[in-house]
């Protein structure tokens, strides 16, 4: 979990993957059914124990591909 | 376009259904599932569909890739859905024209490397392509022959994902693979001739009565009296397959898995261990396959060692004599195999083997001698055409230098008989029902008095009254008589009887 972020009455939770290179996959691959489990578990508890006001909340993706100089900057909005 | 559709089939007993595979790619995680009740083996397309695109050297999206294979209340199973899958998925990226798939009914297994292989069922599929209207079928080179041999669809044998590609863009033309000729008059040639056979004149006759007709046929005599011998030459003068007959064989064949790449022309001659269970006689599994009552259509089942069979595995044998197909129940569908077959039987008349033999007692007690053969019940034995005793053979027969008929003179004889037959009704003798029956089997004067006297002594149930009759138009086919005369009647009753099975 890298940002908590908020957009209008919506808690946005967001994980960041950066990769160098794609030989071991897109970096919005990394992300997997596992990782989103665990990131889910963890909002669950900060929401009822930080920010109980909030109703609404969604999950972010940001993945970077930062092959030498050109970078390419993915966001996958309500991802999972 | 994010959506984009291939047209498919799946075997559903010897027929082939539309599968309609539709591929949506849209934003989200990187993600690749199938629905549309996939069994486990399409759920595995998933990793072989990947992995395959991307050694063909074409890139999987990085995007959310969901199949549907419609419609959504078949069960589908089986690896067929490969191509069709990573077809419209290289359509969704622009790599196949989505237009080139509307025609073409797609299947094959993929390998990792980009390889096709073989799928079950090609001729099916190739039926079915057809009957839905589709103008080409494109399937893996292996299956191409098979496909080929029904004509009516275009069928192209392909090698890899990547040639496959390359001919819905119309890039390379892979050459319409053909239907190979072959001689249907090929004469089944086997190592096995009834000219090996010595005496046993009578069985020798009903065989030649039952290839003629088709008729069921029950030999029982002490062991090495040459039951087996005979019947293992039965193929041999089975008369030749019609083309309708070679398609529907053929079909069953490769819906087993047992195609041979080409169309059947000689009749089958199944002969399965006395171990074998209901499914594997009657077919079915989860993944319903024909069994080896199926795999007999349009020809003979044979059962060596008849009351050792499991008695609920012979019983599923009713439906399919009577019926001439077998009707199997799944939680996944209810399917229907056609199993028109001859079925012959041998056995022992009693545990020892030597009941009414002439030169060695027999060593059963009469208890024993009727639980063996109580093994076999009535509604079975009813279904029996030729109850046939194969005695010991003499002296004189064994050591006698009496040349006996070739199997291919017999076989001449058989195949004018069928002939015949197919001539007047279309069908075999032993498929004669209703009209049909009475029409081509109408007794006047002295046969006519015979039969009444013999269903009064032999107390002929009303089936084996109509199987009565079958026989004796048979036997009046081979005599070539148009009319069913005393003798052909007398002979066809004489084979109601046996002399050791009280029934």
């Amino acid at each position: 979990m890298d940002l908590i972020l908020r957009h209008g009455d919506t808690l946005v939770f967001v994980e960041v993957k950066l990769r160098r290179g794609t030989g071991f996959g897109d970096p919005l691959e990394a992300v997997t059914e596992h990782k989103q489990a665990t990131i889910r578990a963890i909002a669950e508890q900060y929401l009822a124990e930080e920010q109980p006001e909030f109703e609404q909340a969604r999950f972010d993706v940001v993945g970077i591909l930062a092959a030498g100089a050109s970078w390419r900057i993915e966001h996958v909005a309500d991802a999972f | 376009m994010s959506v984009c559709r291939a047209q498919s089939l799946t075997l559903s007993g010897i027929d082939a259904l539309p599968v309609e595979v539709e591929v949506d790619v849209s934003a989200g995680l990187p993600g690749f599932s199938i629905v549309g009740l996939p069994d486990a083996a399409v759920q595995e397309a998933r990793e072989r569909v990947k992995v395959a695109i991307s050694n063909s050297g074409y890139k999987f999206p990085t995007k959310k890739v969901i199949v549907n294979l419609a419609p959504a209340h078949l069960r589908k199973e089986g690896p067929a859905f490969d191509l069709p899958i990573a077809l419209a998925v290289l359509a969704v990226s622009g790599a196949v024209p989505a237009e080139s798939l509307k025609d073409a009914g797609i299947v094959g297994e993929l390998s990792l490397d980009g390889g096709l292989r073989g799928v079950r069922g090609a001729l099916c599929m190739a039926e079915g392509a057809r009957r839905e209207g589709l103008q080409r079928l494109v399937l893996p080179v292996s299956n191409a022959n098979e496909a080929a041999s029904i004509g009516g669809v275009k069928v192209y044998g392909i090698r890899t994902l990547r040639e496959a590609v390359d001919f819905l863009c119309g890039g390379n033309e892979v050459v319409q693979a053909v239907a190979e000729e072959s001689d249907r008059s090929e004469s089944v040639e086997t190592a096995e001739d009834f000219a090996d056979v010595a005496g046993q004149r009578f069985a020798r006759r009903a065989l030649e009565v039952a290839a003629s007709g088709g008729h069921n046929v029950l030999m029982s005599g002490p062991p090495g009296s040459g039951k087996t011998m005979l019947a293992r030459r039965l193929p041999g003068i089975l008369p030749p397959l019609t083309l309708d007959e070679s398609i529907q064989v053929t079909k069953v064949h490769s819906a087993a898995g047992e195609g041979k790449g080409a169309l059947i022309h000689a009749r089958p001659f199944r002969a399965p261990h006395h171990t074998i269970s209901t499914s594997g006689l009657a077919g079915g599994g989860s993944n319903p396959r024909p069994g080896e009552v199926s795999l007999a259509h349009h020809g003979v089942l044979f059962l060596d060692e008849f009351p050792e069979f499991n008695r609920a595995t012979l019983e599923v044998l009713r439906q399919p004599l009577e019926d001439g197909h077998v009707t199997i129940s799944r939680v996944a569908a209810t399917l229907s195999y056609p199993a028109r077959v001859t079925l012959v039987c041998s056995m022992n008349p009693c545990p020892c083997g030597y009941a009414g033999d002439k030169r060695r007692a027999c060593r059963c007690s009469a208890g024993q001698i009727e639980r063996y053969q109580g093994r076999i019940s009535g509604p079975l034995l009813d279904r029996i055409d030729l109850f046939v005793d194969v005695p010991r053979l003499t002296r004189q027969e064994l050591r006698g230098g009496e040349a006996a008929e070739p199997s291919s003179v017999i076989r001449e004889r058989v195949a004018a008989a069928r002939e015949t037959q197919t001539l007047r009704q279309g069908v075999p003798n032993s498929t004669l029902a209703g009209a049909r029956l009475r029409e081509a089997c109408a007794l006047r004067g002295d046969s006519e008095a015979l039969f009444g006297a013999a269903i009064d002594r032999m107390g002929l149930t009303g089936r084996s009254h109509d199987r009565v009759l079958r026989v004796a138009r048979t036997i009046a086919d081979l005599d070539g008589a148009g009319e069913i005369a005393v003798e052909h009647l007398a002979e066809a009753l004489n084979y109601r009887r046996s002399s050791f099975l009280d029934r």
